[in-house]
């Protein structure tokens, strides 16, 4: 529909819709009760890793965050040269932005995996603290920062990709697999602000597949049961 | 003053405008989006005895004038419904329909029992026809089956009973007759179409579950086509659904004998699409010069 749409032409749109990249790690928020203050020490630097189509997200995202001070760091992936996109818009709010191609027609030639490990290892080093990771693209390369970062042991925010019928919540269509509790604990449920479905106090069944649309798309992604979602 | 008041056997409503089982949550979820008190009635997601995960994804897929679901009937169980969703829903300004399904008829009877004593259920629907559950289909395509689980539904609860078909039988209306046996207060004619779509890159079926429920538009002649031997074949009143998208839809339905509508894909293309039916379906009437939308239920049968 919006390949035929002529300038002047009247659409309908419903939004904004969904949960938005979390950039609360950047910010000075003071936690607890009124017996516990624990002073939030903000992240500063935070890194972009897309692919593909995945890749324009991210720049507003890094726009946001260069404009608040925190150092921006980027990789970008693409199949070949001719589909890297949106380089010259984050190399205006980044630090540095490195490129992979598949075919090595330009950057590194390979995934942006390839580089990720390295690059999160620098910035440690350089700045003595995490640095938040923010991704978006195909479903494998997700899981495979996913993975990388859980190793590493830094944060990572994904925005994820489900066919969305309804796009608000009523259909549970567009849904993920959820990182479960153990099934001996009869756990409280990790997120709750994040779990609209809570359940009396109990983890349900119902749970287990969470909707990308309101639960998402932006969410962490060590809520997510990498192992059991489909590509 | 033209009026859309709807009587669907025991049960008043305000118009003839109701949401699918599905589409529309649990209410909660589309209530700052949909002004619910200009809908005939909501319809719940379908509510199962003990809490269900659902399908794997990929759950639903686009197709030609429609789509294709195969949701599994994630839903919170019985239990938190009543403690969960049904404060909102009693207070929420409109019939409340709650969709059911059992595993056995003993399980259908036993959520009616349940059902019951809760306080803010206008009518109770057994979903006899999901398509996307093992077991799901095999009440609605057995006449003496789909008779025996409404037979113990009755006598389970007081509550009006609706019984929701599946289209996906030889004879719809030997089902439907089934059904009013069994004391069936009305009919929702139909649940979706069993069908699927397979992804040529990936060489598999699109839906984790393989088939899933086609909906849309492109299901609509065959909806309407079921509403019309449906509505020869029993007595009771027909609640029409399936790709219904516009007004002059709903009144196709309408006029094909069909008491009241329900609207499920069209609200995913546009939020709003059950209240402007309401409102198309009264701008329809005037233009006939037709006072009162109950003139024309089952009008087109009149040869």
């Amino acid at each position: 529909m919006l390949s035929t749409v002529r300038i002047d032409d009247e659409i309908d749109l419903v939004g904004p819709l969904g949960k938005p990249f979390d950039t609360s790690l950047f910010e000075n928020i003071e936690h607890g009760n009124s017996e516990l203050h624990v002073k939030q020490t903000p992240a500063a630097v935070a890194l972009l890793v897309g692919g593909g189509v995945g890749v324009p997200p991210l720049v507003y995202l890094g726009q946001m965050l260069h404009r608040s001070g925190v150092a921006v760091h980027a990789i970008i992936g693409a199949r070949s040269s001719a589909e890297v996109i949106c380089g010259a818009e984050l190399n205006l709010v980044c630090e540095r932005v490195s490129v992979t191609t598949d075919d090595g027609s330009h950057g590194h030639k390979g995934r942006v995996t390839d580089l990720l490990p390295q690059l999160i290892g620098s910035l440690i080093e350089m700045n003595g603290s995490l640095p938040v990771i923010y991704s978006c693209g195909p479903m494998p390369m997700l899981r495979a920062v996913a993975s990388i970062c859980a190793q590493m042991g830094v944060k990572c925010q994904v925005s994820l990709e489900e066919n969305m019928p309804c796009g608000i919540g009523v259909c549970n269509g567009c849904v993920v697999r959820a990182r479960q509790p153990f099934a001996a604990e009869k756990a409280r449920p990790q997120n709750k602000r994040d779990l609209n479905e809570v359940v009396g106090n109990e983890w349900s069944p119902y749970q287990a597949y969470r909707r990308v649309c309101v639960e998402g798309p932006a969410c962490w992604a060590d809520e997510i049961d990498w192992e059991h979602n489909h590509d | 003053m033209i009026d859309l008041e709807t009587t669907i056997g025991r049960l008043r409503l305000r118009n003839p405008v109701l949401t699918a089982s599905g589409t529309f949550g649990y209410g909660e979820e589309i209530a700052d989006l949909v002004d619910l008190n200009q809908l005939g009635a909501i319809v719940c997601k379908t509510v199962t005895r003990r809490p269900r995960e659902g399908n794997a994804p990929p759950r639903t897929c686009e197709t030609a004038a429609g789509m294709l679901n195969a949701i599994g009937l994630q839903n919170v169980g019985i239990e938190a419904f009543i403690r969960e969703k049904m404060p909102f829903l009693r207070d929420c300004g409109t019939a409340v329909v709650v969709n059911i399904a059992g595993e056995s008829v003993e399980e259908f009877a036993s959520l009616c029992r349940v059902l019951s004593d809760v306080e803010g259920v206008s009518a109770i629907e057994l979903n006899i026809s999901c398509p996307n559950v093992a077991h799901g289909l095999d009440f609605a395509t057995d006449p003496s089956v789909t008779e025996d689980v409404v037979a113990h539904a009755r006598e389970a609860t007081d509550l009006p009973i609706w019984v929701k078909l599946s289209p996906n039988v030889t004879d719809i209306a030997l089902i439907a007759r089934a059904a009013e046996h069994g004391g069936a207060d009305a009919l929702c004619v139909a649940n979706t179409f069993v069908g699927m779509v397979i992804d040529v890159r990936r060489m598999r079926p699109r839906l984790s579950n393989g088939t899933g429920g086609l909906s849309g538009p492109a299901i609509k002649p065959l909806a309407l086509r079921a509403v019309w031997q449906c509505a020869g074949a029993v007595g009771i009143p027909i609640v029409g659904v399936g790709g219904i998208s516009t007004a002059l839809d709903a009144v196709e339905f309408l006029l094909a004998g069909a008491t009241a509508i329900q609207v499920g894909t069209a609200t995913f293309v546009q939020p709003h699409a059950a209240t402007m039916i309401a409102e198309g379906i009264v701008d329809y009437l005037g233009q006939h010069e037709i006072n009162a939308v109950s003139e024309i239920v089952g009008l087109a049968r009149n040869l």
